[in-house]
């Protein structure tokens, strides 16, 4: 008798799995997303992203500064958006891969504006966050093994109003992590102060920042349906040096979106899409990532939980959503 | 509610429509709002309803009675600063308190604060942000004011996820509000 006999054809759920949509209905919100970037379209807030829908055969109008974006368009710049590329650390043993459908990775939670401090046990003080706070927490995803690359935790509000707060932010990380650096909110204008910086990092060689990327910008269309000017010029500016994008929707359900889940997919898809195809359009193979905040609007209170269980719901569906392109992807969660 | 409004046409006097019946009416929308009664949906429709019933007495109210306000907000998101949702739901609350209100909106610019409230004869500005990098168009907005000589003349609110009262003080703003229900009651006390 054999001594390793093995069952054949024989498949396995490696963990837990919730799955909400079936080929169809995915196929659905697909449609249902192709339609609303025909009508009404997206408003496109900076002039040169237009001109970028425009040269490439979208139809826009400079009046409305709305952009239609045919779905030619959107098939032909996802299949350029590479289904997985590398977000590098100092070392490569601090490399996270990002694939589509591949492994789940882990970041901490960004942006905050308040620090929790531990005074005294079941004493807690809250303050408002500063640089150094984000020096330290740098230091502790470095150590924390689930944790794979480093988001931008909290705000540096002590550099409020002084200027170049953003820059100041990646600059702290930078150089208190050795794992790869996701800046959160970063701004138009200074996209070349980051790149800089990642320059520095690789000795003043600049093939070896594009092709080793130490950080990456997440950027958020502005709900409903609007990518606005510094959304523009993060994606463009991103794509041209290489620096990978997570074109991130927070759409609230009943507030900046409809009030039906499957409807807040639509326009949140809509929303991301089109953020990916100017990347795209911009950069041919920029890598992109799928991304989503987008929850529900408390109707009640006017504000916007993030940990409802819509936004389970919706992250899941984004997922599956982010499969059905070929994107990685990069949800809210705990 | 419009045919309401048109019934009671003939028989009252408008301002009393108005005070009586339409800002009556917002009032306890609000209240019931605060107590979770009803949602910001409801608001939003009441807050369209009365504006729809004064411009339909608009031609029936004496000029010299527009004076009796209980002050006029200028209301904004600042330069720079997408985000309107929270500032908007402020601007509804506001106005259902009896207040008037101009909503100019997002991503204003700062000197645009000034000219508008010099435009309608503002009370008050009020100044929303959601990004502690866009924070500082609130203390420029107050800055802008004092050059103007206006600063006296005019109460200044900010608002805003990343705002605070500390920051507030630092930047010499009247008040700071945390949501929209404390937005109304500030207002009302620096006003009335």
């Amino acid at each position: 008798m054999a001594q390793n006999n093995a069952v054949a054809g024989y498949r396995t759920l490696n963990g837990v799995e919730l799955n909400l949509f079936t080929p169809e209905e995915l196929k659905a919100i697909h449609y249902a997303t192709i339609e609303v970037m025909q009508n009404p379209g997206i408003q496109v807030s900076d002039a040169e992203a237009r001109q970028i829908f425009k040269e490439n055969g979208c139809e826009v109008d400079e009046e409305t500064q709305i952009v239609k974006i045919p779905e030619y368009i959107v098939r032909k710049a996802l299949q350029l958006a590479p289904s997985r590329f590398t977000l590098w650390g100092r070392e490569k043993k601090y490399n996270t891969l990002i694939e589509c459908g591949g492994k789940v990775h882990w970041t901490c939670f960004g942006t905050g504006v308040k620090m929790c401090k531990y005074v005294a046990p079941g004493q807690y003080k809250t303050i408002d966050s500063v640089d150094n706070d984000i020096a330290e927490i740098a230091k502790l995803c470095d150590w924390a093994e689930n944790i794979d690359y480093v988001s931008l935790p909290v705000s540096a509000r002590d550099w409020a109003g002084k200027g170049a707060q953003d820059v100041h932010e990646i600059f702290t990380v930078m150089t208190n992590t050795q794992k790869h650096f996701h800046h959160i909110d970063p701004v138009g204008e200074n996209v070349e102060y980051y790149w800089d910086l990642a320059v520095a990092f690789y000795g003043g060689n600049a093939e070896m920042a594009k092709q080793r990327p130490i950080f990456s910008m997440l950027v958020c269309p502005t709900s409903p349906l609007e990518l606005s000017v510094n959304a523009c010029q993060v994606i463009m500016k991103g794509a041209r040096l290489g620096i990978p994008l997570n074109v991130l929707s927070m759409a609230m359900s009943g507030g900046s979106s409809p009030v039906y889940l499957a409807g807040t997919l639509v326009t949140h898809n809509a929303e991301v899409l089109s953020g990916i195809v100017l990347a795209q359009l911009t950069n041919p193979g920029a890598p992109c990532m799928y991304g989503s905040s987008t929850t529900t609007f408390d109707l009640k209170k006017g504000t916007a939980p993030v940990g409802s269980p819509e936004l389970g719901l919706i992250s899941a569906s984004v997922a599956k959503l982010a499969q059905f392109y070929g994107l990685p992807s990069f949800v809210a969660g705990t | 509610m419009l045919a309401a409004v048109e019934k009671a046409k003939g028989q009252l006097d408008p301002t009393v429509i108005i005070e009586s019946g339409l800002a009556e009416g917002m009032n306890k929308v609000g209240t019931l709002f605060e107590r979770g009664k009803l949602f910001l949906p409801h608001v939003m429709m009441a807050a369209d309803a009365m504006t729809a019933g004064v411009e339909a007495l608009k031609d029936l109210v004496p000029e010299s009675k527009e004076g009796a306000k209980m002050g006029v907000i200028v209301n904004g998101t600042v330069e720079g600063d997408v985000h309107d949702i929270g500032k908007a739901i402020v601007s509804t609350m506001l106005q259902s308190a009896g207040f008037e209100v101009h909503d100019i909106g997002r991503d204003v610019p700062v000197r645009n604060f000034i000219d508008k409230a010099k435009e309608v004869n503002a009370n008050m500005i009020g100044l929303s942000a959601l990004m502690t990098t866009t924070l500082q168009g609130q203390k420029d907005v107050i800055d802008l004011l004092a050059e103007e000589g206006m600063r006296d003349n005019i109460k200044v609110m900010i608002g805003g996820a990343p705002a605070t009262q500390a920051w507030a003080d630092k930047i010499g703003a009247d008040c700071y509000a945390e949501n929209a229900s404390e937005a109304v009651a500030k207002a009302k006390e620096l006003l009335i």
